[in-house]
């Protein structure tokens, strides 16, 4: 065979392998957010939502249907739909708040198993139904953006701790620790983080409140830029943005009865401070009124998780890594009366340009 | 010396290139789950056990090669006499073939998961070996030339794993050897697969151009390729939970689904299409050594060879149709790799040791 029959050949073959399905996007719907609703014990309710893209802005279309599973609706809207449904940029999948209290994760695993799907993709539950909530109109970029970068700005500069798909199937399949997500609220015409929602497995037992989340994320995750307003003597207050946190877990004693220390040390600088100069005397007391409120306030916490039973922090998983041949059933089998001290470290490191 | 024209050689230090190419192929995509089944947080160790047996059997590899004058066919012959020592050859002929075969399934098989469902085996199959075919009938120099290439231009694909770290804990991988001892070994051995590709030195030494000076560029490859599988291996434990990891078929492009560029929404895809870089000297330099020996072996010319493994590995792709059929032909040639490279080539050289003594002695 010569050079030129060759690459006939070759040119036929690369041409046959092109004749594959193409998606172009003129011709598709993008779902940008899903929701999923508990209708019945077999059955749920799926709602899509699809930007369509005007001029000016971007409205929002929303496709429902009951089925049993999460594919199954999908190919029940697809009959709702002139353009073929796709899925490859869903930023947000969310669950209400019935749905994700009966479990949740048989609506995961679809995502889990499905390629197109990133696993950035943020997860949340909603209080009431995510229909509803995906019905609204929110911004002008479209429901599916606002509803992503929501949750993004909260994660990366607020006190939401960091979440995703990968991180909510990481918590989910490891034996030492229990999942969480934000818990999302419709509020007029706006959506707010309302907190944490706590599972046991995949069941929803627990909501942590606006005002604990600082505490939760800086127990979770070891890094976090939330605020925190440090109230002082005589209606004086400062606000501290944290800038650093460096969390350490350790047990001490035998495997049998472990004893947990969990130290956390701040960095901040002083955002806002209400009477007179900022002087080292109430550097001070910032600072220690600062480490007496996560000593409670985290302590409070911990206390709550053991009284469900349940395991956010991921104890379970800081105990595999420091002791040899450690069961979590033993582990767990004692984990409600798990002693346990917390220490804190806040150090006040700006005051901003004034003193 | 095996006579190879020096035309056709290539300097002693392209065997860092060749083997490495080689070796790094489709397992890397998914191998941490399989070790990580047996020996868990301490897969790591595994990685580095299976590179250090590498290293022995490399350094065996070359005192056979020294040997027989480094013809590893020509030892065979010595060893067991032309006719049997020829079949051994033979053998050895199918087992590079079946490993083309092998990664090109696999790597068809990621195409129709991850990219295209509605891809059928053969399109690709044909469109690809057509391309193998006319790399390798090239000659030698050209198929090295492509490993060269295809280490090089992928190798960029190390610095998206910058992305997966700021969700790895490596707490995870304490403590250390908390499994027994038994089951890391194990894991090793299930490494096999991942680490093949260095055993075609036997066959392409005759091209180099001062053999004995390209042992250190082959340790040095091998070297680079464990420390490269250990690093990815620490990354993928502390990015994943245990569980996690073991639902994960492939690892490697889970992790690629974290990355997140302006430009770019599933990285996945980019990183696929460039594993079609390398895979190809995986798939080129199987051809050819498997063409070589039939070549030296039978009285066949190279070209003839070349198109029978070819179409053989084209028939081979097509017989494979599902999840169980690649998951099988994989941990076929994992076994095979490992009694080839850690029990055979041993004996060789307990026989080969014998030989000499025996032959002193008279």
């Amino acid at each position: 065979m010569n050079g030129k029959t060759f690459l006939l050949v070759l040119m036929a073959a690369s041409l046959l392998s092109g004749c594959l399905r193409k998606e172009i996007l003129d011709d598709i719907n993008i779902e940008s957010a899903v929701g999923f609703d508990y209708v019945s014990p077999t059955k749920i309710k799926g709602t899509v939502l699809i930007p369509i893209y005007k001029k000016e802005e971007t409205a929002n279309k929303t496709l429902t249907a009951v089925s049993v599973s999460t594919k199954d609706i999908l190919e029940e809207l697809q009959h709702k739909t002139p353009e073929p449904l796709v899925n490859g940029s869903i930023e947000v999948a969310l669950y209400g708040k019935r749905l994700a209290e009966h479990g949740l994760f048989p609506f995961v695993d679809n995502f889990h198993r499905d390629s197109s799907i990133g696993t950035g993709l943020y997860l949340a539950v909603v209080d009431g139904t995510a229909e509803q909530l995906l019905k609204g109109h929110y911004s002008r970029q479209g429901n599916g953006i606002y509803l992503s970068n929501l949750l993004k700005h909260n994660i990366e500069q607020r006190d939401v701790p960091k979440t995703n798909l990968h991180l909510f199937l990481k918590m989910y399949y490891a034996d030492g620790q229990d999942p969480f997500l934000p818990y999302l609220r419709q509020v007029g015409q706006d959506v707010q983080v309302e907190g944490i929602a706590l599972f046991r497995g995949d069941r929803v037992v627990d909501y942590i409140e606006r005002n604990n989340m600082f505490f939760f994320k800086i127990l979770t995750d070891s890094y976090t830029e939330g605020t925190h307003t440090v109230r002082l003597q005589k209606g004086n207050y400062a606000s501290v943005k944290n800038i650093s946190t460096k969390r350490t877990i350790s047990f001490s004693g035998p495997k049998t009865r472990p004893h947990l220390h969990i130290h956390l040390s701040l960095e901040g600088v002083i955002r806002e401070h209400k009477q007179g100069p900022f002087t080292p005397s109430t550097q001070q007391a910032v600072q220690q009124q600062f480490e007496k409120e996560i000593k409670i306030n985290a302590s409070n916490l911990l206390r709550r998780f053991q009284e469900q039973n349940i395991d956010p922090i991921g104890l379970g998983e800081w105990a595999k890594s420091q002791y040899r041949h450690f069961s979590y059933r033993d582990f767990y089998r004692r984990y409600r009366h798990l002693p346990f001290r917390i220490t804190a470290d806040v150090r006040i490191r700006d005051t901003g340009i004034i003193e | 010396m095996a006579s190879v024209a020096e035309r056709s050689q290539v300097s002693a230090f392209m065997a860092f290139f060749i083997i490495m190419s080689m070796q790094i192929g489709i397992g890397v995509l998914g191998f941490q789950r399989i070790i990580s089944k047996t020996a868990g947080h301490d897969a790591w160790i595994s990685v580095l056990l299976a590179g250090a047996a590498g290293h022995l059997v490399l350094a065996l590899m070359y005192w056979l090669l020294q040997q027989a004058d480094g013809d590893f066919i020509l030892l065979h012959q010595q060893l067991f006499g032309r006719w049997l020592g020829n079949v051994l050859s033979l053998a050895m002929a199918a087992y590079f073939a079946s490993m083309s075969l092998v990664v090109l399934r696999t790597y068809i098989e990621v195409i129709q998961v991850w990219m295209f469902p509605d891809l059928r085996t053969w399109e690709f199959s044909l469109a690809f070996l057509l391309l193998c075919l006319y790399i390798t009938l090239g000659g030698f120099r050209i198929v090295v030339g492509i490993c060269f290439f295809c280490l090089i231009i992928p190798s960029y694909l190390l610095f998206t794993f910058w992305f997966v770290f700021d969700y790895t804990d490596f707490y995870r991988l304490l403590p250390i050897l908390d499994h027994p001892l038994s089951n890391i070994v194990k894991a090793a051995k299930e490494m096999t697969l991942t680490m093949l590709g260095y055993e075609t030195v036997l066959f392409f030494y005759p091209f180099l151009k001062s053999g004995k000076q390209s042992a250190k560029w082959a340790h040095a490859a091998l070297l680079t390729t464990t420390l490269f599988y250990t690093l990815l291996t620490v990354l993928t434990l502390a990015y994943f939970s245990e569980k996690q990891l073991q639902r994960q078929i492939w690892a490697t492009l889970t992790m690629w689904k974290m990355v997140e560029m302006p430009f770019i929404e599933r990285f996945e895809y980019i990183g696929i299409a460039n594993w079609l870089f390398v895979i190809l000297p995986n798939v080129c330099l199987g051809l050819w050594c498997s063409s070589r020996i039939c070549k030296k072996v039978l009285p066949v010319r190279q070209k003839t060879a070349l198109f029978l493994v070819a179409i053989g590995c084209f028939l081979g792709t097509l017989a494979i149709h599902d999840r169980t059929g690649v998951n099988m032909i994989n941990s076929i040639l994992n076994r095979i790799g490992f009694y080839f490279l850690y029990v055979w080539l041993p004996c060789l050289a307990a026989f080969t040791y014998i030989r000499m003594k025996v032959r002193g002695k008279l």
